[in-house]
């Protein structure tokens, strides 16, 4: 807890500690979210779903659901006019039209009069079905070669040895965004043969380009709107029922609402993707690296989605925040029938940092050195070269981060305060002389900004009138705060205090989509640049209409002052009543694919440095853990609210601690075991421990006001820091999340058996041919 | 039971007598609250009273209204947080510790957390960091991490305590 963290309602500009404008319609509960969403003569929504991971379908019925009175309209695949899509291959159908892949897959949808008629008339449509054996198992999926992305890379000398090899295989677990609000939005007609669509997105943009394609429109058809945003993750990257809501409004002629239940948000969506990593690292006795050789098989869905993009996060940041001079990584994302998986925060680098740093701690006990100095001693500088060919050409200041966790104070010993102090929580059976504490430091990198050749960036406009700014950005803002920096920005940057933001939807000029904790550091500048355009456009103004000289003018607290600082009127005044407008565009750098080793341009647009120091109590007969603190050390560049920061690493932080210790949405048969909170268990208030942050400022370079993303990074972060305070704690080999009691206290055959390792070699080497056709290959999002 | 079957009720709704026409008996207190009345402030997250996002008070006391028969709750008096907000929009004490201490981001959660944290600070005036730990337990956030939410409650205690 932190009570001197707080807002100040007068705080204004960068750096200050500005209060969100939306938070006070939030506490009285005021604010439009998704589901609140409601609107004269509109119908619900429902969709049947596939109960088969793999079927064929022999023959849709509808007739039975169109009977129902009150029922508008019930569509299935051949009434979607282009039955394909997706957010990079366009491999996913709308409605299953000839063969289901996973449970919940969408097969026909109904606008109806209330939620239970919608309801039943999805029941009532007939689905027959030829069911087939499903791929439940990565590495079976591997064997038949159904591989979305295999990514190979070498570099240095890959035959070099180390005097001292430890390797390990770690295994990580579907993780679920779990954002509070559930899948929800109204579509209507536009009654000019276009439509609206207002729900919840984390990239307004993307989703018209997949609406307009699915109903062949032409974009400028439809509207997308955000709605109030019940959190994201990463989870909001991909549609469910924005196109269903679009066709069923065109059909109905009416507004049609959808609201997921909890466990069709479970289904319908894609989670975090499982993964089984295998590790070597080579080093010196001294402990310096020599080489990494690493195996990653990642678990994606039936339908490609995102997930080439996070095989190649992975391979490329294995690598973690270290030097090595050799490597051979090999990597591939693989099609199951476990779900869908795809995008979540830190997405495809939780993974293999996780893989990476467990690895670290292996190895720090073979060479009988402290975990930090051997972390400190291998930390990647300016000017090194990363495996994937990219030269570090910004600060990388990792032994500093090391030493700000180091140096942030200690708990005290165990809390005798209560039982929701000890491991277990509320009703422990745990006591304070059971418990063995376990204190340990984990480090990672993150890239910022989407890589491998996304084009990233942002159009902004701000508009200045008598004195009062206003931005306009289709930046979505899911919670994290972006609106609160946004204001700050251009406070900063055109010395005004009053600023207002608009909503966002694709009338905008596209921005960035929130996702790899790129919002800020793209959309922020681009913000930048046009209140500075706005400024130097209303002091040229100012210069011809008061007879200055426009160069020795700026506005500071709301006023036009002198180069020598004398007020000479306030900004409202000054414009007399005339719009003062700037538009601007902020790119991220180019950047190329893991395999592009000869571009110019680097893979990663830039790389977040961070660390954290995890303190836990255990009760190591019962596996039970209290995570005590963390202090997490991070460097955020410019952190333009310092307060906002703090919540992105706190709830980053517990979000992760929650990959650690509880979360895993698991399927057995393919089909789900938990997909609610009863059995899918979040982390409480109970569980959440004391985190503490330092944020280093080193700016990054080529980009105004050296803004850097950190949002994901404490997720990145947690699960490595806990785990490595566990193995403090227990001695035990802890190599799987989420590391339940059962693990922790059992952990007796518990390590994953080498699968990818050279002893499990040859299941690899079954997988030559990487199947074209269903599953598709990599397609580069180019404009 | 016959699916044709509805009932019409009454329910008293932050003060107010509201009449609830040809619902089912199996409607939930949110789904009435949300969709026939109207009042979007109460939240829906789980449907599995679990996260707390749609706490109502009946009777002064929370209930997730997700899991409760919205027919079972004629006679009692209900509070929404549209009925806890101070008319002309002033923010109560606990609504301001909320805002001052960055305790909203996605803020879908807040609403059930601020109704619960009500009956709680009404029951344990002054609760300590620990008391509040395991009596706000019900009320989960996915964004904050809590330590915000934490430190909002408690000086809301510390001020309740006070007066």
């Amino acid at each position: 807890m932190h009570p001197e963290l707080q807002t100040d309602p007068l705080a204004c500009g960068i750096g200050s500690p500005a209060r969100r404008p939306d938070g006070e319609a939030k506490v009285r509960g005021e604010y439009e979210f998704a589901p609140d969403l409601c609107e004269e003569g509109m119908l619900w929504g429902a969709t049947k779903r596939s109960p088969h991971p793999l079927a064929k379908i022999l023959r849709i019925d509808l007739n039975p659901a169109k009977a129902i009175p009150g029922v508008h309209a019930v569509l299935g695949a051949w009434d979607v006019p282009v039955n394909i899509f997706g957010a990079v291959n366009k491999d996913t159908p709308v409605l299953a039209h000839d063969m289901v892949r996973y449970v919940g897959e969408p097969v026909a949808i109904v606008a109806a009069e209330t939620p239970a008629l919608a309801r039943r008339a999805a029941e009532a449509v007939v689905v027959e079905y030829e069911v087939l054996t499903p791929v439940t198992d990565a590495l079976e999926a591997l064997a038949r070669g159904d591989v979305y992305r295999h990514v190979g890379l070498t570099y240095g000398d890959p035959t070099v040895v180390g005097e001292v090899q430890v390797e390990g295989e770690y295994v990580t677990p579907r993780q679920d965004h779990s954002f509070f609000a559930p899948d929800a939005g109204l579509a209507r007609p536009d009654g000019q043969g276009g439509v609206q669509v207002i729900g919840a997105t984390q990239w307004v943009h993307a989703d018209r380009e997949q609406i307009a394609a699915s109903l062949a429109l032409p974009e400028e058809k439809v509207l997308v709107i955000n709605s109030g945003v019940g959190g994201a993750f990463g989870g909001r990257v991909s549609m469910t029922w924005q196109i269903h809501g679009a066709l069923l409004a065109l059909h109905s002629n009416r507004p049609v609402k959808f609201v997921y239940s909890r466990r069709e948000t479970f289904l319908a969506r894609y989670h975090r993707h499982p993964s089984r990593i295998w590790i070597r690292h080579h080093a010196n006795r001294d402990g310096t690296l020599v080489k990494l050789e690493a195996r990653i098989l990642l678990e994606d869905g039936p339908y490609s989605h995102t997930s080439a993009a996070g095989i190649g996060n992975s391979c490329s940041l294995i690598q973690g925040p270290y030097r090595v001079p050799h490597a051979a990584v090999e990597g591939w994302a693989v099609a199951t029938n476990n779900g869908m998986c795809g995008s979540m925060r830190g997405f495809g680098v939780v993974e293999p940092i996780f893989a990476c740093e467990s690895n670290m701690d292996k190895l720090a006990l073979a060479l009988g050195m402290d975990g930090a100095e051997l972390r400190r001693k291998n930390a990647i500088a300016f000017g090194d070269q990363w495996t994937f060919g990219q030269w570090q050409d910004r600060p990388a200041p990792l032994a500093e981060l090391i030493d700000a966790c180091q140096s942030m104070p200690l708990p005290p010993e165990p809390s005798l305060a209560g039982p929701v102090d000890l491991p277990g929580g509320l009703a422990t059976p745990s006591r304070p002389q059971d418990l063995r504490r376990g204190i340990s430091l984990a480090a990672a990198a993150k890239n910022s900004c989407i890589s491998e050749g996304c084009p990233v960036h942002t159009t902004a406009m701000v508009t200045l009138r008598d004195g009062i700014a206003t931005v306009d950005c289709a930046a979505a803002e899911v919670g994290q705060g972006f609106v609160t920096c946004a204001i700050q920005i251009v406070q900063s940057t055109l010395g005004i205090s009053r600023v207002r933001i608009s909503g966002c939807d694709t009338t905008m000029p596209p921005s960035a989509t929130t996702d790899a904790q790129e919002q800020t550091m793209t959309s922020g500048p681009a913000v930048h640049l046009a209140a500075a355009k706005v400024k130097e456009r209303f002091l040229i103004f100012l210069g011809r209409e008061y007879g200055h000289d426009p160069s020795c003018l700026d506005i500071r607290d709301d006023h036009v002052v002198n180069t020598d600082g004398s007020v000479l009127m306030s900004v409202a005044d000054a414009g007399m009543g005339l719009v003062f407008r700037a538009t601007e565009r902020f790119s991220q750098r180019e950047t190329r694919t893991i395999d592009e080793q000869d571009s110019p341009h680097p893979m990663h647009v830039s790389i977040t440095f961070s660390a954290n120091r995890c303190v836990v109590d255990v009760d190591v007969e019962l596996g039970l853990v209290r995570v005590v603190q963390m202090d997490v050390a991070l460097d955020a560049g410019c952190v333009v609210n310092p307060v906002q920061a703090h919540g992105q690493i706190a709830g980053g932080s517990l979000m992760g601690q929650g990959l650690a210790l509880m979360e895993s949405c698991d399927y057995a048969g393919a089909q789900p075991v938990n997909p609610n909170w009863q059995t899918y268990v979040l982390p409480s208030m109970a569980d959440a421990p004391s985190v503490h942050c330092r944020f280093l400022e080193h700016p990054e370079p080529g980009i105004p006001l050296g803004f850097r993303g950190l949002g994901e990074s404490p997720h990145v972060q947690a699960p490595p820091a806990i785990l490595s305070a566990l193995r403090a704690a227990t001695g035990h080999d802890l190599a799987t999340v989420p590391a339940t009691p059962e693990r922790i206290a059992m952990p007796v055959g518990e390590a994953p058996a080498m699968l990818l390792g050279d002893a499990g070699r040859s299941a690899l080497d079954r997988t030559g041919q990487v199947r074209i056709g269903k599953f598709l290959r990599f397609q580069l999002v180019k404009e | 039971m016959n699916q044709e079957l509805t009932l019409s009720y009454h329910l008293k709704v932050n003060g107010v007598d509201r009449e609830v026409c040809g619902a089912d008996y199996t409607e939930t207190l949110l789904h009435v609250l949300r969709y026939r009345l109207g009042l979007t402030g109460t939240k829906e997250a789980c449907e599995d009273g679990q996260c707390g996002s749609c706490t109502v008070l009946i009777d002064g006391q929370p209930v997730n209204s997700c899991i409760e028969l919205a027919a079972e709750a004629q006679g009692t008096a209900i509070m929404t947080i549209e009925g806890y907000n101070r008319p002309g929009g002033e923010l109560t004490p606990l609504q301001k510790s909320l805002v001052k201490h960055a305790a909203v981001q996605c803020g879908y959660c807040i609403p059930g957390l601020i109704l619960a944290a009500e009956a709680f600070l009404k029951e344990n005036p002054g609760a300590t960091e620990s008391q509040i730990r395991s009596g706000m337990d019900g009320n989960l956030c996915r964004c904050t991490g809590y330590a915000s939410i934490l430190a909002a409650i408690s000086e809301a205690a510390k001020e309740s305590h006070a007066s």
